[in-house]
Formats: structure tokens, C-alpha cells, sequence
């Protein structure tokens, strides 16, 4: 058995076991944004839908209604062959292309782009104060899949301050590396890209521009790619429509390097024109849009939507309700509204009521002329869809969601009922719908009305369910009393804790279902829901504190030694077994005695240099701690950078001969602004630094000149604790290759 | 698995019988981009996850008929996998890739049983019963953790964010996991000798 076997046997495990740890993003992009709105607002809306008939016209009728969104494919000679084998035999496998490119252009514009590759090496483009911009290579492995974004309707990404038609000029991917960063994220994919505007959609181009560039920030790839069109064939010459998108501002320095360039976040929001027809988007993001379309009926339709000033007629009055079910039917959540009477309610599983009492899960809502005009124009995006909007047949099945959106207006009424399942399918009514409904989701969290109500039952839900944990500890302890006598309590029960939220936290040990089961079949009817069960030790909560051990996790390539480098392996230390217990008593911190601190060096698997992550909680808070071992002259330059040089000016050769050479370092952040470095020196000594740091310290701000004290420690568990870290990181290094410095320890 | 979803998924599966090229289109479009996104994060190269949503669609060409896998999803989901972890031995074997696989991989040797010298694993149970076993045994948020790290190949940074913990707290659970894993998988009565 290898660890192949185990990872492939974990793939093998019961599909029930796998279907519910289905995360977030690997349900449907739109249930994805559902859920963060469902939970945080306990309050928000929904709705469905729909249509109406032929009630309003648009010039540019989209041609909706498939089933399954489109995706054209080039199978090559594959399909040739089938066609022409009268066999029957199977036909051969298409051989399917990941854009809808005719493969002859897709080869080309590939081809082109392999050869620039490989005449163009990657070249440093600007670097100046620990920030290296290097030219990068298309479709590198910089694509970053999960990026968290703003809901922006469609209309507002066509009225971005500048919306153009052009040509792609010039295209020159970046990877920008924050040299000093000490967190591990620290690459950047950008791109510099210049355009040839063709037409201006929205906003203003200066007089006389012909050339628009842009710095696009963030997911350049992914966003070039948009699942079809990959940043190696994003070729000079490809036309499209670009949404410039502010970006926040970068680095002072950089932007001066870039003052030809507009800033933007490119995510999203472009259309491109492919080299076979069609177009390529998110089509998340702009559900209006046909695939099939011309750039010329996107355009059109771009324009149709910048320019629509439609306001709801006077008579207008829409209400919906949305309603989604659990894996049991009774477990149910509705949102409704009426604008007619401006009640918006949220009626829920017995948790929200018992978390923000009923009464309060209904509001009255004043929806301002404008959030209204929006709400009518959402609605007429549904004018084409079937009253009735059914997932199939759900004779037996289990609906997950059922939405009703009625309208009334100028006379005539519409209504769109919308029964089954929005998840997992691509079908382009159901898009429409659901999309719809978050654009009036965003209109009616704008009212002010909404805001006011929404952050009173936030608040109110925080309270309540803090007072019911509160109830339920103390229904436990009574409940122990009564069992075990006071004080009493069942061998495996741990603690009981509340978090910052009101959350309750039992823990237990060892955990089993049976001990779960006990536990809540002690709280009285009413008291047995709404806590987590977790199992472990209180130590194994963030939130508690450790006592006073410290532990060295090295995991099971460290020999255990004798002495005073002496490892304690993680599983120590829940047992507490004395003779593995250093006292960390009598290290001091600011005055105050260290009593929370517990330290355990936790190898980051996830860093292909020796690496350590420390864990440190002190005074019940948990920290998280970064280590390193100066492995290299690179690093070493960069500890002396961070920790010893006050105000990051180089180390003088006089600070080296009195401090002595770094062999490893740890970084520790006490709290929100105040953090420390340890350094060991070669000559056996700790040195500290400490100070108020930014979270992400720009070596070039002024404000980062804040190392307040530079001092050295010989505090033998310090020096025990980082010799034996050494060490281990040595003993890492040659498995490695990677080199170290001479070790002097002593 | 819902109705409609099953529709859809019959219907594929017709135009996979019907030996219709329209049934990868219609695989793609309905479920392409989450094979994509897991092949990506095992590979953590675009391009060999572009490759294995290919293979999967081969798969899925060669063996329906006879299978009829219903629902789609899972099934496929399964051979992306398989294939993405092929792939990631070539990767490995040629030294590059930067994806979750390789991390993930070095992260379960934690969980191998010692002393496996002298002993046969039994055949009571397979791995993969035992595994099962032993995550059906944890509490539900172990359970979560543990397979969107390991089955969904999900970073340390992503699990902690679907499950509201810390990156240091995710870390600790999946760090204990993997030890119970292991003292669950040297149990005396799966090995003989």
C-alpha cells in the first residue's frame, strides 16, 4: 500500500459520503452566489418569474428557449471519418476541442503564439523595491479558479465609465512577485493589453486617443479564457467588447510606470469575437447574450441596455415569493414581496425563528421610483419565458425550489411560476429567471428601508442565539448535576463553548454518535438542536487556551531525541504527559507572564522549501505564526531586510559583526498591528524585533519604518525550541537539495 | 439527484446510445466546467485538465451503451478524477505540475500504516471499504473536511473557507484526521501475520 492507493481509495468511497461534501464551487456558478445572500441576509428575495406574452417587444429578440446552452465543437477529421464509414461499427470517439475555433485557426493562432514563447524568454519588465514584474507566458499555471466576485448585473457591467468596441494590439501577460512578502501568495497575474477602439459603447475617450491601454489586475487568464478561449489564443487582432472596470490603485511606484494605462479588473467583463463565429463570455454574467451572436448583435444589444431609460408605469405592482426546500420537505425557506404593500417577509426553518423571533422575520419596505424602474426592467427580460417553468417531470422527485413572480402593469398581467430545481443545469430560461431574481435581490437590498431592517435582524440574530446557547449550556449543567452530582459530568464532555457569534461548541472525547446522542438526549425538548458537535479536546478549539506546553509536530520522519532536543510529537500533546512538557513559564512578554503560550511547528506541505507554519495561542487567542529557515542567500537577505534592518535599509557591516549571522527566523504576530521576529544568530543568540507592522509590509511605506525594539534573548527554551527546528529544517534541507548554511550550533 | 436533472441526464445518456456527437456537447455544457475545475485542481495545469475533460468524454463515449450511468454527474466525476490522478503520475514521473494532487498526495503519507513489513493487508475488507468505513465514522465536519481536501481536491485555503474555520484551525483537523486515518488502517484484525 502507497499513498497512491489511499488517495485513489479515497475516490472510491461512498458517492453519499461525496455528494455531500460537494463544495460550494463545484455545485452550479449560480447556486454558488445564492448561498452566501441566502444565509447572510436571512432576508433577501427571489423570485421567478415570468413571462407573459409578448407584452414587450425588444427589437433585438434573442433566440432563447434551448434547452442546454449551445457549445459549437470542432471534432476534426473524427467526424469526417464517421461520416464517411458506413460501417456500423461505432462511430470513433469525437475528439473534442476546447474552443469553438475551427482547429485549422485554433492551430495557427497556437502556433504563433508557441513560436513567440519560445524566441521570448521571459524578461524582467520592472523591479524596484521587492517587486519584480516579469513577462509571463500565456495559459501559465497562474489561472486561479475560485475568484470571489461582486455581483454586477448585466446592465451595470455595460455601464462601466468606459464600454468600447476594439481590436486587440497588443497583448503581454505579467506575473508580478512581491518579493517581501511574507505570505505565501505573493504572485499576481496581470496583463498589459492595448486596444484600437473601434466604437465607444459608454463613457468618454479622450480626444485624440487611438490607443486605449489597459492594466488588467487579477485572473487574467481565467478571465481571457472564459472556460473556451485560452489566453494563448487570445492573438492580436481580436476584436471585442471591453468593460473597463476601476481597479484599486497598485503600488505608487508601479502605477508610475504604468501612467499610460487604465487600470481595470478584467474579470468578466469582456466578449470576444472567436475566429469561427460566436462569441465567448461569462455567460453568468451576461444572460442576455447568445453565444451564437455576431459582435454586431452584441453591440446592439449592449447599446439597447446602456440606453434603456424604461420606467415603470404608474400602475405598476410585481410580487414574489421564493421558496427553497431542504432535504426534507418541511424544511423549508421562503422570501416574498409585495411591492403593493412593500411587506417583505422571510419565513423560515424553527431555527430563524427561534434565532430572530418571528415577528421580526417581516418588514415593510419603501421602494424608492428609481429601485422600481430597475425591478420593472429586470422583469421585461422574462417577457419571452413560459408561464409555467417546470425542471422536468417531478412526479416523485424532490423540488428544491419553487418561485412565483406575478406583474401587473398597464392593464395586462403576468405571471411565471418556476417548479423543480435550479441547480446543475445550464438551461437558459432558468438562467434568465434566477438571474433576474438576484438583480432584484440587489435593487431591493438597496433600499434604504432594507438596509435598516437587515442589520437590526442581523444583530437581533447574533443576540438571540447567543442568550439560547447560553440557555442550553446551562440546561447541560443542570442536566449533569442532576446525573452525575454537582460538579458532575460524563467522562467524554469536554467543554462547551460559545463563539463571537453566539455559536455553540460542544466538545467532546472521544466523539461517537452514541455520546453525541447522550449528550442531547440530556437537554430538555425545545434545547436540542443548534449546537455543533466536535471532537477533540477544548484544546482542539481555536478560542481556548492552551496550558502551558509546547510541542514540536515534526511528524514521523523526525527521530525523537534525548536531552535537551527533546520532540514531543503532536499526539503528546493532548495526553499531557509531564516528562514531555517544557515550561514556557518564565517567558515574558511586554511584563505580562505568557501563561497561553503554546507553540507546536507545523510543517506546511504546501511550500516546497523548508517551511514551517507555527501555531501560537496566547492569552486564548490563536495566532497564526510563520517560520522559516534561511536556506540560501536569497533568504538570508530577506530576514535581515524584515527583521534586523530598522526601516528595511540594508545591514551594515557592523550590525553583522555585533548581531552575528541569521541561521532562521520566526515571525510572530501578536495581534492586529503588533508583531515580532526571532532571529537565531550563528552565534547562539536569539535576537527580536518587534514593532508595528502593516499586515502586508511594503517595504517603501514610510509608515513600515516601525521596528521599535531590537534585542537579544538567551532564554534557553527559546534556543532549545529553535535549535531543534533548525535541526529538523536541516535535516529537510538535505532531503531536499536545496542547501544550508553551516550550522554552528553549539 | 433531482428530476430534472435526471431528465437531462437521460437524455444524454440517448444521444450517447444513439452514438450522437451531440452527446459531448450536451456533457460538456451541462457538466464540463466542474469536470474542468477538478481536474484543475488536482493538475493545477490548465491545459492537463483540459486534456482529462477529454478523456473523461472518451470514457464516457466508449462506455455508453452498455453502462447507463445514472445520475451522470457522480459517474463522471469519478473518471475525471481516476484520470487526474493518472495524469498526475506522469506529472510526477516528468517532475512538474503544480497542482493540489501533489500536495495532497504528500499529505496522506502521514496516513500509511507502519510496519506493514511481515503483514498482508487481510482482503476482509479492500482499502477502499476501509477507508469508507472510517470516514463514515467521522463527525460530519471532519468528514466535510477531509473530502474536499482529499476527493475534491479543494486547498487548505478553500476548505477553510467553505467550512468558516481558520487556515491554521483546517490544518489541525485534517492533520488529526489523517493520524486517525492511519491508526484506523493498522487496526490488527485488516492485516494478517
Amino acid at each position: 500500500m502507497d499513498k497512491k492507493d489511499l488517495l485513489k481509495a479515497i475516490g472510491e468511497v461512498d458517492q453519499d459520503l461525496v455528494e455531500q461534501a460537494a463544495p460550494k464551487g463545484s455545485r452550479s456558478r449560480r447556486t454558488q452566489r445564492w448561498i452566501p445572500a441566502a444565509v447572510a441576509a436571512a432576508c433577501m428575495l427571489l423570485g421567478v418569474l415570468a413571462i407573459s406574452g409578448g407584452w414587450f417587444k425588444r427589437e433585438t429578440e434573442p433566440e432563447g428557449g434551448m434547452m442546454v446552452s449551445k457549445v459549437s465543437i470542432d471534432y476534426g477529421e473524427a467526424k469526417k471519418i464517421a461520416e464517411e464509414s458506413e460501417s456500423t461499427a461505432p462511430a470513433p470517439a469525437p475528439v473534442l476541442e476546447s474552443t469553438t475555433a475551427p482547429s485549422s485557426i485554433k492551430n495557427e493562432l497556437t502556433a504563433e503564439t508557441t513560436a513567440l514563447a519560445e524566441t521570448q524568454a521571459p524578461a524582467i519588465l520592472y523591479q524596484k523595491d521587492g517587486i519584480t514584474v516579469q513577462e509571463g507566458r500565456g495559459g501559465s499555471s497562474g489561472s486561479r479558479m475560485e475568484a470571489e466576485l461582486a455581483y454586477l448585473t448585466e446592465q451595470e457591467l455595460f455601464t462601466q465609465p468606459l464600454v468600447i468596441r476594439a481590436v486587440l494590439t497588443d497583448y503581454k501577460p505579467l506575473v508580478i512577485t512581491q518579493e517581501y512578502s511574507i505570505f505565501s501568495d505573493n504572485k499576481i497575474y496581470a496583463a498589459l493589453m492595448s486596444f484600437e477602439p473601434i466604437s465607444v459603447l459608454h463613457g468618454e475617450l479622450p480626444p485624440g486617443q487611438e490607443t486605449v491601454k489597459v492594466f488588467a489586475n487579477y485572473y487574467t487568464n481565467t478571465s481571457l479564457e472564459d472556460l473556451s478561449l485560452s489566453l494563448r489564443t487570445a492573438g492580436k487582432g481580436r476584436e471585442g467588447i471591453i468593460m473597463l472596470h476601476p481597479m484599486e490603485e497598485w503600488h505608487p511606484e508601479y502605477m508610475t510606470q504604468l501612467a499610460d494605462y487604465v487600470p481595470g479588473d478584467n474579470q468578466r467583463f469582456a466578449i470576444w469575437e472567436m475566429p469561427g463565429g460566436g462569441l465567448s463570455y461569462d455567460k453568468h454574467a451576461f444572460i442576455g447574450l447568445e453565444k451564437s451572436w455576431t459582435l454586431d448583435q452584441a453591440e446592439a444589444y449592449a447599446r439597447q441596455l446602456i440606453g434603456d431609460k424604461t420606467e415603470a408605469p404608474a400602475d405598476f405592482i410585481f410580487s414574489f415569493s421564493y421558496r427553497s426546500y431542504g432535504l426534507v420537505p418541511e424544511d423549508t425557506y421562503m422570501r416574498s414581496f409585495d411591492s403593493a404593500s412593500g411587506l417583505y417577509s422571510v419565513k423560515g426553518t424553527a431555527h430563524m425563528e427561534m434565532e430572530y423571533g418571528a415577528e421580526n422575520l417581516e418588514t415593510r419596505v419603501r421602494v424608492e421610483k428609481e429601485i422600481l424602474d430597475k425591478i420593472y426592467r429586470a422583469l421585461l427580460r422574462l417577457k419571452d419565458m413560459p408561464e409555467m417553468l417546470s425542471d422536468g417531470d417531478n412526479a416523485g422527485g424532490h423540488e428544491t425550489t419553487r418561485i412565483e413572480i406575478s406583474w401587473f402593469a398597464e392593464g395586462g398581467s403576468r405571471r411565471v411560476l418556476f417548479s423543480g430545481s435550479d441547480n446543475g443545469m445550464d438551461r437558459s430560461d432558468v438562467n434568465r429567471l434566477t438571474m433576474t431574481l438576484f438583480e432584484l435581490q440587489q435593487y431591493l437590498e438597496k433600499c434604504t428601508d432594507m438596509q435598516g431592517w437587515q442589520e437590526k435582524l442581523m444583530a437581533m440574530g447574533d443576540k438571540e442565539r447567543r442568550a439560547r446557547s447560553e440557555e442550553i449550556v446551562a440546561a447541560l449543567e443542570a442536566a449533569f448535576a442532576e446525573q452525575y452530582g454537582p460538579g458532575g459530568k460524563p467522562e467524554y464532555f469536554r467543554a462547551a463553548e460559545i463563539s463571537d457569534g453566539g455559536y455553540l461548541e460542544i466538545w467532546l472525547f472521544p466523539w461517537s454518535k452514541e455520546n453525541q446522542k447522550e449528550i442531547q438526549e440530556m437537554l430538555p425538548e425545545g434545547y436540542r438542536t443548534g449546537m455543533l458537535f466536535g471532537w477533540g479536546d477544548p484544546a482542539d478549539s481555536p478560542s481556548i487556551q492552551y496550558d502551558h506546553r509546547m510541542s514540536l509536530a515534526l511528524h514521523g520522519t523526525v527521530q525523537k531525541q534525548e536531552g535537551r532536543r527533546k520532540i514531543i510529537d503532536w499526539e503528546s500533546l493532548g495526553e499531557g504527559s509531564p516528562e514531555k512538557e517544557i515550561r514556557l513559564g518564565y517567558l515574558y512578554e511586554d511584563g505580562s507572564r505568557t501563561e497561553g503560550y503554546s507553540i507546536s511547528f507545523e510543517e506546511d506541505k504546501e511550500e516546497w522549501t523548508p517551511f514551517a507554519s507555527l501555531r501560537m495561542v496566547i492569552r486564548g487567542q490563536e495566532k497564526d505564526l510563520e517560520s522559516g529557515l534561511i536556506t540560501g542567500r536569497q533568504d538570508l537577505e530577506f530576514a535581515w531586510y524584515c527583521c534586523v534592518c530598522r526601516g528595511f535599509r540594508p545591514v551594515t557591516q557592523e550590525e553583522k559583526e555585533a548581531y552575528g549571522e541569521p541561521l532562521a527566523w520566526i515571525y510572530a504576530e501578536r495581534d492586529e498591528v503588533e508583531s515580532s521576529i526571532f532571529l537565531v544568530m550563528d552565534n547562539g543568540r536569539l535576537l527580536r524585533s518587534s514593532g508595528t507592522w502593516p499586515e502586508r509590509p511594503m517595504p517603501t511605506d514610510p509608515s513600515v519604518d516601525a521596528v521599535t525594539a531590537l534585542e537579544t534573548w538567551g532564554e534557553e527554551i527559546w534556543l532549545q525550541l529553535l535549535a531543534t527546528g533548525l535541526w529538523y529544517c536541516e535535516g529537510r534541507g538535505e532531503q531536499t537539495e536545496l542547501g544550508t548554511p553551516g550550522l554552528k550550533w553549539r | 439527484m433531482t428530476s430534472g436533472s435526471r431528465n437531462i441526464d437521460e437524455q444524454i445518456i440517448a444521444l450517447f446510445r444513439e452514438r450522437s456527437e451531440e452527446a459531448i456537447a450536451q456533457t460538456s455544457s451541462a457538466y464540463g466546467s466542474l469536470l474542468r475545475a477538478l481536474a484543475l485542481r488536482i493538475l493545477g495545469s490548465r491545459e492537463d485538465a483540459e486534456e482529462v475533460e477529454q478523456d473523461v468524454y472518451l470514457a464516457a463515449w466508449n462506455q455508453i451503451p452498455p453502462a447507463e450511468p445514472l445520475p451522470l454527474l457522480p459517474w463522471l466525476r469519478t473518471i475525471c478524477r481516476r484520470r487526474a490522478l493518472d495524469r498526475l503520475e506522469e506529472q510526477t514521473a516528468q517532475k512538474r505540475g503544480g497542482g493540489q494532487g501533489h500536495l495532497a498526495l504528500e499529505e496522506l503519507e502521514e496516513s500509511l500504516p507502519t510496519g506493514e513489513d511481515g503483514r498482508h493487508w487481510a482482503g476482509r475488507l479492500s482499502l477502499e471499504e476501509a477507508v469508507s468505513a472510517f470516514l463514515k465514522e467521522l463527525p460530519e465536519r471532519e468528514q466535510r473536511v477531509f473530502l474536499q481536501r482529499y476527493w475534491y481536491f479543494l486547498s487548505v485555503e478553500e476548505v477553510a473557507r467553505e467550512n468558516g474555520l481558520t487556515r491554521s484551525h483546517t490544518k489541525v483537523l485534517l492533520h488529526r484526521t489523517r493520524k486517525k486515518l492511519k491508526a484506523h488502517l493498522e487496526r490488527e484484525d485488516l492485516w494478517d501475520g
